[in-house]
């Protein structure tokens, strides 16, 4: 049986990762979380995951672009400079309806770029939609034979 | 004549006095800089009406004089205690004129006399500040032993008193330069400091409002009635605030906003807004009566945009109980204006309230009733003073609302749209 891959959350805000987790609950998500706090984080696990064949590259990357030490674009950015993880699917999950941070995403490559609803049922909605298009409807890169 | 000599030119020099006309000049950020046409021609009227080889700008500083606009020597500058100009700021209201230096005691044994270029003849007339300060002069020098006639002494004077002009206008316009970078500049940090506050009150509301409905759907049975019902308020509380903080950051948005000019179709701007609308007006059956010949204004579309929407949605919001709903939207070419009517059928207010309603967050009804933060208006009024125009409005209680909003048929020139 092959084992799940993770879902990587870079987030820095532990009320909303604490209520992300919740709404992924709610929709009976199986495949493991890892959790990075800041950009620095995220760039020191993408460093250290660099082949494909490595259990620890996640099916996606969910992206908040307000991080401490590392900003989400400069770890977006850095992501797709790497021949492996230029591939995962990054999708930002974010504040901002900024048309730069918007723009700078998508010209790096972001595959989604997703504004935060403030009201919860709202929030796990958008939670539901994410896990029933990307985790259990996309086909993945490294999907194996 | 006063005969002044070296030591007291010196001694002048670090008078109080002295320290006043430094500052004055260096209030017009000249010295140094580069040449200029302006005052390059006028060098050359000196020097051509004057009959001379050597005509300058000279400003004199602390410790030397020196040369905006020289025609007929190569140096930018020299040593003020052998300058002559130093000599001719002493008297502001006068000519210096020294028709032959060699035989004159003040500059027989200065080395641009007896030496050097030989300068033999020197006509200065002083360039004197508005505030009374002299700054430098504008002379003529000559290597012969000579003198100026009437007319020229009178030219050298209007041409003197033409460097100050130059040097005030040039001033204005720098200082005009300086404030528009500094309002651009604090434009642009409104915006930021506008969005970087609404990310950051957003992020604990999420939390707020992400626990009370936790509390809501998952945790019903531990709580009582009264419970229940605070936890409803606090969300009810957390999405009014959400809204308010949008509001905010939308207003704060358009006011720091740069107008533009576009030509704008009215008719067809407003037929695009009623479509934006058309669910709104079949749902609530409105009757939607159109006035508009075809007029085109050359005006900020996205602000007018914004303006004529706020206006409709306000009349189908507070007209929702009339059967039916009636919207009417006329326009009319005036003399040196066009007028813009949206009128409804709804609630209307009170004119004792005419000059609130525009007020940011104030409202004259509550929120069970109709829904809203009060920001409309406020956009409307900040979006049509921006965009030349005016605002005014017409109702009585229960008898609808008319919203008149006149506009200039040309868009007002950027300056004042900042």
């Amino acid at each position: 049986m092959t084992t799940l891959r993770p879902i990587l959350m870079v987030e820095d805000n532990e009320m909303d990762l604490d209520l992300c987790m919740q709404a992924f609950k709610e929709h009976s998500l199986v495949n493991p979380l890892v959790i990075c706090r800041d950009g620095e984080e995220a760039l020191q696990y993408i460093d250290a995951h660099p082949e494909a064949a490595d259990p620890g590259v996640p099916l996606i990357v969910l992206l908040d672009l307000r991080l401490p030490k590392v900003d989400g674009i400069d770890v977006l950015r850095h992501a797709r400079q790497h021949a492996v993880w230029q591939q995962v699917p990054f999708i930002v999950l974010t504040t901002s309806r900024q048309n730069s941070d918007i723009g700078a995403a998508y010209r790096l490559g972001v595959n989604s770029y997703i504004v935060k609803p403030v009201d919860f049922v709202e929030f796990t909605e958008v939670a539901k939609r994410i896990e029933m298009y990307w985790v259990l409807t996309n086909v993945p890169p490294f999907a194996g034979p | 004549m006063n005969i002044d000599t070296p030591d007291q030119v010196r001694a002048a020099a670090t008078t109080a006095d002295e320290q006043l006309r430094l500052a004055a000049l260096y209030r017009y950020e000249v010295l140094d800089t580069a040449p200029e046409v302006a005052f390059d021609d006028i060098a050359l009227l000196a020097a051509h009406i004057c009959k001379a080889p050597i005509a300058l700008v000279s400003f004199v500083d602390e410790h030397r004089q020196w040369f905006k606009s020289r025609i007929g020597i190569d140096s930018e500058q020299t040593a003020r205690d052998v300058s002559f100009c130093t000599h001719t700021i002493r008297r502001p209201d006068d000519l210096l004129v020294v028709p032959d230096a060699l035989a004159d005691p003040r500059f027989s044994d200065n080395p641009l006399v007896a030496a050097g270029p030989c300068i033999r003849f020197y006509a200065g007339a002083p360039l004197v500040a508005p505030d009374g300060h002299a700054l430098g002069a504008l002379c003529v020098k000559d290597v012969v032993p000579r003198n100026l006639d009437a007319q020229q002494q009178q030219a050298l004077r209007a041409l003197s008193r033409q460097v100050v002009t130059l040097l005030e206008l040039r001033r204005n316009v720098q200082e005009r330069k300086r404030i528009e970078d500094l309002l651009r500049a604090k434009n642009e940090d409104l915006k930021t400091f506008a969005y970087t506050v609404s990310h950051d009150l957003k992020a604990p509301l999420r939390g707020i409002s992400g626990y009370a409905q936790e509390l809501e759907r998952r945790h019903q049975e531990g709580l009582g009635e009264r419970a229940r019902f605070c936890v409803q308020q606090i969300i009810t509380a957390s999405h009014n605030l959400d809204q308010l903080i949008e509001d905010l950051l939308n207003y704060s948005r358009f006011v720091a906003e740069k107008p533009e000019s576009n030509e704008v179709h009215l008719s067809d701007l407003i037929g695009r807004i009623l479509r934006d609308r058309s669910l709104t007006l079949g749902e609530q059956g409105v009757q939607v009566d159109l006035q508009l010949p075809p007029l085109v204004l050359q005006t900020w579309e996205c602000g007018l945009h914004q303006v004529l929407s706020n206006l409709i949605d306000n009349a189908l919001k507070y007209s929702r109980h009339a059967r039916p709903p009636r919207l009417s939207i006329q326009a009319e070419r005036l003399e040196a204006c066009c007028r813009i009517r949206v009128a409804d059928n709804g609630i209307g207010f009170d004119m004792k309230y005419h000059d609130r309603i525009f007020g940011l967050f104030n409202r004259l009804v509550r929120t069970s009733e109709f829904e809203g933060t009060g920001a409309g208006l406020a956009i409307v009024a900040k979006l049509v003073d921006k965009l030349g125009g005016s605002v005014r409005a017409e109702s009585s209680l229960g008898q609808g609302a008319t919203f008149l909003i006149d506009l200039p048929l040309h868009a007002p020139r950027p300056s004042c749209a900042l």
